[in-house]
């Protein structure tokens, strides 16, 4: 079994609430899995939890290998964990430009004190930096944008400037939480287009989403939490038969 | 290849084409190095010793205030021991160069790695607790420095320093017109250290570590790292600045760091406002500025910190920065209407 | 040695009685309020230009001073607290900083830095406890300090108010949207410590070098004391004061150097926040 992302029997508890309740999931490299379940039912807490911004109560977590469950956040991030943020990971006050180059911060390619001490290589680097930025935003259709200020983009376009910032650091497992919200049918089609031309170069997506029509279309393997544990693994298609998750998420929808 | 001519000339006259875009920025900086120094440098024929001494001192504060200006406005962080960060650097170097008949010039860049070391000991907090109690921190740095190192007779002597005369590699530097090059130097060197500094991940680092540090984290940033790192930074311009001190004042005693100067320092920056260092240099002009040449007029002077400082925040929390990129934008405003080809019809650009 | 511990609990005293109205102020607004020593500095000015100089009677000039700071206390919240809200919280103590500077301009231009006459609120020969002589208004102060917080706790867990700034400082939007009103509240609250400035100034202003600087001077000594006791309680605060103070007679008399208790504390403070981050009592109250 060569999961790429390994999460073994993860409890995280908040003072009083079992927020993870021995959670385990395995992703493959170069999957698209989906996450789903009702509000509150843990998921951007296994998020916070795989990217090291909660602390675990028990349990593991191994990534390519290597067990990273007591790294700090920065670390996994540097070991090629990619995530998104609810409402934006992105400095709303700044352009576009500056927020895709802050996110290249791994990827920059010179030391901190590299304009001073080597300015041949960081200039080099900071040209390449900035092609590579306005590759990804070109990708997603937004070459135009490079000095508007975050907070002057409509949601949805703010949420590709995003998704585009994590793409151009090539990161090797990506985890996406709601990227859907906000956007349009046609920014949600494009979004998914984007996607998919990055699982094909390599990189793996665990996507949590409201949306269910956007994960069965994208999705090849779901896991459903509800109440901090899983419900069920499987094909997006069983998902939609198995009893107990029909029982948890869509009664709680109807609710 | 039928048409490898054509490919030929065209990779060459886009390598011509970069070769030019890569070369627009080294002669950009060498005119905003270059004109701000010539500037500068053609005041000393023209002003008087006590007017040069004045304006040497004010480059030196800014040299200070560029390093508090890294630390609150692209951290976010915040520290009241500036002046004791200047004034600790400045005294041993006064005091080395006293007791051992050593030039304070050639001492000078002692001055960077104390100021460095006392970041460092703040830092260490930083690593560990948020800025709220940082600021605690060096709340205490700063007194501790003021009330401990300032009154011991083995650091800032009895009286008078009595400084050996700056020289550097075998040349005498008598006079301030012979030293205020030097002091230029300091300046213009470390506004454009800490500018190509802040354009780099460095700067990027700092803005998004100040705006969230979850989502820094996720970026990769070591966040403490780099909380630290600020208040390092800050330390050795503080220090960069007190170590060349000596030799421009050729007396240093502690009254000329007070603990009100941190708040001179903090008031500056925030008058400032976020961004740009430009915003710095203009307020460090209108509140130190004013102090040193307006004095006279001491009621403004002694109200103008406090006020101007309490005004910014709560009114135009943009600061000087903010005023001026309006400006900017109305100037590029006026200009892009005259640029040729945008309106045809329009006389020549 | 008892002597200069015993010395120290009532130096203490005074650190604990200012570190009490930092922590109110703290509760609620999650600041440090750097203007707390200045806010009770005038009141004590016009406290003391009342009753020496213009010969009102004593509780009159004590009124008068307290509800100067009271009011300073209700015009920072207003100037520069309140368009403040929602900034980071360093933003809103960089405010504080440039009131407590402005307010400092003001007293060293209107009465000159120089130290000035100050006469205790209540006089006598005193008496002798271990050998050392204390005098009445040191008891005073710690009468009144441990009132105050007696007064608090009744205010904080009885009144209707006290409600409404538990809830404030647990969570403003929610008190808010539960129909506190968050403004009165916060501006009760700065009210409250500016009281609490001032009389804490009026009562040290005997103790030590009574300049424009005097209250400034204990400002640091104050803060680490609430520090000691995690910033969110009273009498943490003051216990953490009396244990400084008691730390503070030990090392002046071991150790005379200028700055000796200065430089410990900047140690103390740094150990503290490095190992206790959370202040080394974690009391409700």
């Amino acid at each position: 079994m060569n999961a790429l992302l390994q999460v073994d029997n993860v409890s995280v508890r908040f003072g009083g609430l079992q927020a993870l309740d021995d959670v385990s999931l395995d992703i493959a490299p170069g999957e698209i899995a989906g996450l789903i379940g009702p509000n509150g039912a843990g998921k951007t807490t296994l998020f916070n939890a795989i990217g090291g911004l909660v602390p675990l109560r028990s349990g593991g977590i191994t990534f390519d290998g290597v067990d990273i469950h007591r790294l700090p956040a920065h670390r996994r991030a540097g070991l090629g964990i990619g995530r998104s943020f609810q409402n934006l990971g992105l400095m709303q006050e700044q352009t576009v430009e500056t927020n895709l180059l802050a996110g290249l911060h791994l990827n920059a390619g010179y030391g901190v004190l590299s304009p001073l001490a080597q300015p041949a290589r960081f200039v080099a680097a900071e040209g390449a930096s900035r092609e590579s930025v306005t590759a990804a935003l070109d990708a997603v259709g937004l070459g135009d944008h490079h000095q508007r200020v975050v907070a002057d983009l409509s949601f949805g376009v703010a949420r590709l400037v995003e998704v585009a910032g994590l793409l151009s650091r090539h990161p090797q497992l990506l985890l996406l939480d709601e990227p859907t919200t906000g956007l349009d049918a046609v920014e949600s089609e494009q979004l998914k287009a984007v996607l998919r031309d990055a699982v094909a170069s390599g990189t793996t997506l665990l996507v949590v989403a409201h949306d269910v029509g956007f994960i069965m279309d994208l999705c090849r393997v779901v896991h459903v939490l509800a109440e901090g544990r899983v419900l069920y693994s499987g094909s997006p298609t069983g998902a939609q038969n198995d009893h107990r998750v029909i029982e948890s998420y869509l009664g709680s929808a109807r609710r | 290849m039928p048409n490898s001519t054509d490919t030929r000339s065209a990779s060459f006259a886009s390598r011509l084409r970069e070769k030019l875009r890569s070369h627009r920025p080294t002669t950009k900086t060498t005119l905003q190095i270059g004109l701000p120094t010539v500037l500068l440098l053609l005041i000393a024929p023209i002003t008087s010793d006590v007017t040069l001494f004045k304006i040497g001192l004010l480059l030196l504060f800014a040299v200070a205030a560029v390093g508090l200006h890294v630390l609150v406005n692209w951290a976010g962080e915040l520290s009241l021991a500036h002046a004791g960060m200047v004034g600790l650097p400045a005294l041993v170097v006064a005091k080395l160069s006293s007791d051992h008949n050593l030039s304070p010039l050639e001492l000078a860049p002692i001055g960077i790695l104390i100021g460095f070391a006392l970041g460092a000991v703040v830092a260490a907090t930083a690593r560990r607790v948020s800025g709220l109690y940082v600021t605690i921190v060096t709340l205490a740095a700063g007194l501790a420095i003021d009330r401990f190192f300032f009154t011991k007779p083995w650091l800032v002597g009895t009286g008078n320093l009595k400084l050996t005369a700056p020289r550097l590699a075998g040349l005498e530097f008598g006079s301030i017109q012979a030293i205020y090059p030097i002091i230029v130097v300091v300046f213009i060197g470390s506004v454009f250290a800490t500018r190509r500094l802040l354009d780099s991940k460095l700067g990027r680092a700092l803005l998004t570590v100040r705006s969230d540090p979850t989502i820094a984290q996720a970026q990769g940033i070591n966040v403490p790292a780099y909380r630290a790192a600020a208040y390092m930074f800050a330390g050795a311009l503080a220090g960069l600045a007190g170590g060349f001190m000596p030799l421009w004042a050729q007396r240093v005693t502690p009254d000329s760091f007070p603990l009100e100067l941190s708040f001179t320092y903090l008031a500056v920056v925030v008058v400032a406002g976020r961004g740009s260092i430009n915003g710095v240099l203009g307020a460090a002009l209108l509140i130190e500025g004013f102090r040193q040449f307006l004095s006279g007029t001491s009621f403004i002077a002694a109200y103008l910190g406090p006020v101007a400082l309490i005004v910014t925040l709560t009114r135009f929390p943009g600061g000087l920065n903010q005023f001026g990129r309006m400006i900017g934008g109305q100037l590029a405003g006026v200009v892009g209407r005259f640029r040729p080809g945008r309106s045809p019809g329009d006389a020549e650009g | 040695m008892e002597i200069s511990l015993l010395n120290g609990a009532f130096l203490g005293v005074i650190y604990g009685l200012i570190a009490i109205g930092l922590v109110v102020v703290y509760r609620v607004t999650r600041i440090i309020n750097f203007a707390h020593g200045e806010i009770g500095m005038i009141g004590a000015f016009v406290f003391a230009d009342l009753w020496l100089d213009h010969d009102l009677p004593l509780v009159l000039a004590v009124g008068a001073g307290i509800a100067v700071s009271a009011l300073l206390g209700v015009i920072t919240e207003f100037v520069v607290i309140r368009p403040l809200r929602g900034q980071p919280r360093l933003t809103v103590m960089v405010g504080t900083l440039g009131v407590s500077s402005l307010l400092l301009v003001y007293a060293v231009r209107r009465y000159s830095p120089r130290p000035r006459f100050a006469r205790p609120v209540i006089e006598g020969n005193g008496f002798e406890i271990a050998g050392l002589l204390v005098r009445p208004v040191q008891i005073l102060t710690l009468v009144v300090a441990l009132a105050i917080l007696a007064l608090l706790a009744l205010v904080m867990f009885k009144s209707s108010f006290g409600l409404r700034l538990r809830a404030t400082a647990l969570d403003s939007e929610a008190a808010a949207e539960v129909g506190v009103r968050v403004g009165r509240v916060s501006m009760g609250t700065w009210a409250i410590a500016g009281a609490i400035a001032g009389l804490s100034a009026i009562l040290v202003s005997s103790q030590v070098v009574f300049s424009a600087f005097f209250m400034s001077r204990l400002m640091l000594r104050a803060l680490a004391a609430a520090l000691l006791g995690g910033l969110t309680s009273v009498t943490g605060a003051f216990a953490g004061g009396i244990f400084l103070g008691m730390a503070e007679g030990v090392i002046g008399f071991q150790w005379i150097a200028p700055g000796a208790v200065e430089a410990s504390l900047a140690v103390l403070v740094m150990a503290v926040l490095i190992v206790r981050p959370k202040g080394l009592v974690a009391a409700e109250y």
